[in-house]
């Protein structure tokens, strides 16, 4: 059995012989899916794949070589022919320049009390099912529940010529989706957790159970706001949602190189509001968007992206930083071995403040209260915002109301809505529920969160 | 080498005593450039193969009743040295769960020639897109080059089951994400177009660059729409997932599951319509449309199947699983939505009424498929008035599908997108607009 990180630290020295900088990520990914609902169960594998990308570097641009071949002599053979090739699509008029493979790095990263068994496959198929059975009893407007338990585990090693690292990570996922109807109309609600670590990491309360078939029943019903700037306050998943969609993709820098982020122009100016602040951090590991390093062998830390109102920098990605001549992140994270590394989130959020959520509410005179948010989608030329939820709560006199309107868009644009926070929640809540995409591909796990937010928003 | 590996994979499923198994092999090359500006930043070469293993175990639970155990999982070939382990794993888990049982097919008697194959694709295209997008873009005032993506595919499928089927497909597709900026006194507007075609001669590049160069430019000079109730004629993008909440209504498997209440001869409206009246079929034989294949992910031959006629559901769409759970015929998957025109050119959709909306792009545009309902921040579209044509750009506009649809007027003229082959535009008399 051949010692793969040993095979590519060989087969990266071999490339530096070609080309002046070459790495190797080789990624896996295996884990159970259990999903249950009234009428059909299935246990399957999750997001299992492995394979193995060689990124090389001909002094000007880069060249990838990604395969799941077994034959790793076959691997070889490709690849050195492969780099070969790169040489020839040098353009002479053009300069050339070196990559910086970073400080010396040996080590194998793991948390070893989070790959500790603690409950069987059936074990947690019956903590499915048992979620089943009780919200379908809760009330016969009930016609379907869908409860998924997961458990993930990743595997990656990274080597370049400073750097042999590997890291294992296990995720566990939590989820319940609420399908209610009145024989005529059907609505559904989600909700649940997903977190690096183990399966107790992801518990859900029966009383939550409770609140999402509640909140269910009342959107059958519920009619559409009526469009207009209102007062709002956001619950944690919504305001994690405007600062992923609204904000974070807008400061991704591989959209500096190509001169779409308008984002670009702002850096040490002022975005928002003096009492915001807004991190990613790929190092909170117990985070769904956690890891050690990321795809492209920078190590994991904290990037303060928003600080007290004035934005600070960006998230990157390899080739941008290189492109930029800027302090790398670890930001540059690939969908699959298969599929090319981007400057991509990982936990974004708002940092929490100091004001009672109670606090909020009671200071709204006539607005609405956001939660149930469902998706969002960036612009980070223009800085639009679309946000889309299921809820949108009445308060009036300070106090929540039992009008609500579903489903509900924000729109905007985004400097005015982040100048237009007045209060920050001292409450935080991260959501590993998300999926994210490069436009609409290029998928990897994001969180996103942070405190109950009140801002004027513009809704639908 | 891939036979090879078939053969073993069937020799372990053989040897565990299975109810039923099903292997789907998938050999893929892509081919991959990406452009900053107007320089590469990478060009990528992937070579994949996976196989995608279902089996099935038949037992009897404790009341007495038939039951089927089933699992599907994925492997490599960095997988085979423990193949058997997995299969095991992948047992062990079929035998934890309970479902209704079903069959297989068996070999069908004939699969439709499909063409889904361009023999003209080949890894160079990628330089060839390169100098095309450049050069198109060079010509359109006040426009540059943000960034492009190429993935060209290739990819071969085989699938067999214990029943003897044995079916093969080999299909190509082009896929590209492009972004221009247009320069105003402003600053600069961005449109980004992403499709892919399955064939290089629908792939019409220079034609796509210059309508989004439009409407980037036209981007310069937008403003919100008016707030309100009216007209909106939806043509170009958003086409492609618009009917989506039509198609789960004819879902057997949303129907088994209780997500959907319709059943046949429901009308798919809330309501009585005045307009014009919707006829939608799957089809899965349009020729080079991304929708069409040869057969689904159980091998049965793709077909063109009647779903909703003048609003009347008429068929389910179902698999070979959920179709033989509901006792209906079985039509396969979901193929590519082919919805039929209605009597009023395109041209006389845009001059009936005084004010009108015309949107061809959204942020992001998906009627939620259960309730119908949607809501899209607007990326590009007109106001079009006796004033003249103002572009529109920000605000949203929102609705719920079976109801916009009980007062629409469809065109004449039909578009074959990514999967959907529908009228060019389609005429909402009454959608709501909020922007100023």
């Amino acid at each position: 059995m051949v010692d793969l990180k040993s095979y590519l630290i060989e087969l990266v020295s071999k490339c530096e012989k070609i080309v002046p900088y070459a790495s190797a990520l080789h990624k896996q990914k295996s884990g159970d899916r259990i999903q249950v609902n009234p009428y059909q169960e299935s246990i399957e594998p999750e997001e299992s794949s492995q394979g193995l990308v060689i990124n090389l570097w001909n002094g000007q641009s880069f060249f990838e070589y990604a395969s799941n071949s077994s034959d790793l002599s076959f691997i070889e053979k490709e690849v050195l022919q492969y780099a070969k090739y790169t040489l020839t699509q040098i353009n002479p008029a053009l300069a050339k320049s070196e990559i910086d493979p970073g400080p010396k790095t040996q080590k194998d990263f793991i948390n070893q009390t989070d790959f500790q068994e603690e409950l069987s496959l059936q074990q947690k198929l019956n903590i499915a099912k048992e979620r089943v059975k009780l919200a379908q009893g809760l009330d016969s407007q009930v016609v379907n529940v869908i409860s998924i338990v997961g458990e993930s585990k990743s595997s990656d090693i990274f080597v370049n010529r400073h750097k042999q690292m590997s890291q294992q990570i296990k995720r566990s996922d939590s989820i319940l989706v609420v399908f209610v109807s009145d024989g005529k109309n059907t609505a559904d609600i989600h909700g649940g957790l997903s977190k690096n670590g183990g399966f107790d990491k992801v518990q859900i309360n029966d009383e939550e159970i409770k609140l999402w078939v509640e909140d269910a029943k009342k959107l059958l019903s519920a009619p559409r706001i009526k469009p207009g700037l209102y007062d709002v306050v956001t619950d944690p998943e919504w305001s994690g949602i405007i600062a992923h969609e609204c904000f974070g993709h807008g400061m991704e820098t591989d959209l500096y190189t190509r001169e779409r982020a308008l984002s670009q122009h702002y850096l040490g100016k002022p975005v928002a509001s003096e009492i915001v602040n807004m991190f990613d951090d790929p190092s909170i590991i117990e985070e769904a968007g956690g890891f050690y390093f990321d795809d492209e062998g920078a190590l994991s830390g904290p990037t303060h992206i928003i600080k007290n109102g004035i934005l600070q920098r960006g998230l990157s990605d390899l080739a941008s930083a290189h492109k930029l001549k800027i302090t790398r992140s670890a930001n540059g994270r690939r969908e699959s071995f298969s599929r090319k590394a981007y400057a991509r989130m990982t936990n974004t959020f708002f940092a929490n403040g100091k004001t009672p959520k109670e606090e909020m509410i009671a200071s709204v005179e006539q607005g609405i209260y956001l939660k149930h948010a469902t998706n969002g989608m960036e612009d980070p030329q223009a800085w639009g915002i679309q946000v889309e939820g299921l809820w949108a709560q009445e308060i009036k006199n300070g106090k929540l109301t039992n009008n609500v309107y579903s489903p509900v868009i924000m729109t905007g644009f985004v400097p005015e809505l982040l100048q237009s926070i007045s209060m920050v929640g001292n409450d935080r809540f991260i959501s590993g529920l998300g999926m994210c995409g490069k436009g609409h591909k290029e998928w990897v796990k994001n969180t996103t969160g942070g405190p109950h937010l009140k801002m004027k928003a513009r809704l639908a | 080498m891939t036979e090879s590996i078939l053969s073993q994979i069937k020799g372990i499923l053989n040897k565990k005593k299975l109810t039923a198994w099903q292997i789907r092999q998938m050999v893929q090359t892509s081919f991959q450039s990406f452009l900053a500006l107007t320089e590469e930043e990478c060009r990528r070469t992937v070579s994949t193969t996976i196989y995608i293993i279902s089996l099935y175990k038949k037992r009897v639970d404790k009341e007495g009743k038939e039951t089927l155990g089933l699992s599907q999982f994925k492997i490599g070939p960095q997988d085979l040295a423990q193949l058997e382990k997995l299969i095991d794993n992948a047992l062990f888990s079929a035998n934890l769960v309970s479902n209704i049982p079903f069959h297989l097919p068996g070999q069908p008697s004939k699969l439709p020639d499909v063409e889904i194959y361009d023999q003209t694709l080949n890894g160079s295209s990628l330089i060839d897109f390169s100098d095309r997008i450049q050069s198109c873009v060079s010509k359109e005032k006040n426009i540059r080059l943000s960034a492009a993506e190429f993935f060209i595919n290739k990819t071969e499928v085989r699938q067999i089951n214990h029943c003897g089927l044995d079916v093969t497909q080999e299909d190509t597709s082009i896929h590209t994400e492009f972004i221009l900026l247009a320069k105003s006194e402003k600053g600069e507007n961005e449109f980004i177009n992403r499709y892919t075609r399955r064939f290089l001669t629908d792939f019409k590049l220079e034609e796509e660059i210059a309508q989004s160069a439009q409407f980037a430019r036209d981007a310069t000079l937008a403003s919100l729409p008016k707030t309100g109730d009216y007209p909106v004629l939806i043509s170009d993008e958003p086409l492609d997932h618009l009917f989506n909440p039509i198609i789960a209504k004819t879902s057997a498997r949303l129907k088994f599951n209780h997500m959907v209440q319709s059943n046949i001869g429901d009308s798919i409206l809330d309501g009585t319509a005045v307009g014009d009246s919707i006829t939608l079929y799957s089809n899965g034989l349009i020729s080079q449309a991304l929708g069409t294949n040869r057969f689904d992910s159980y091998g049965v031959p793709t077909n063109k199947t009647l779903l909703v006629e003048n609003n009347i559901i008429k068929n389910y769409l179902a698999d070979v699983r959920y179709g033989s759970y509901l006792n209906l015929p079985i039509t396969g998957e979901i193929g590519n939505v082919e919805v039929l025109p209605g009597s009023q050119s395109f041209q006389s959709l845009i001059s009936s009424h005084p004010v009108l909306y015309h949107l061809q792009a959204f942020s992001a545009f998906e009627p939620n498929a259960i309730t119908g309902a949607f809501s899209a921040e607007i990326r590009a579209g007109y106001e079009i008035s006796s004033q003249g044509v103002r572009p529109i750009k920000g605000g949203s506009v929102s609705g719920v599908l079976q109801k916009a649809l009980l007062d629409c007027y469809l065109s004449q003229e039909r578009v074959q997108r990514e999967r959907v082959l529908v009228p060019k535009g389609i005429l909402f008399s009454h959608l709501t607009l909020a922007g100023n």
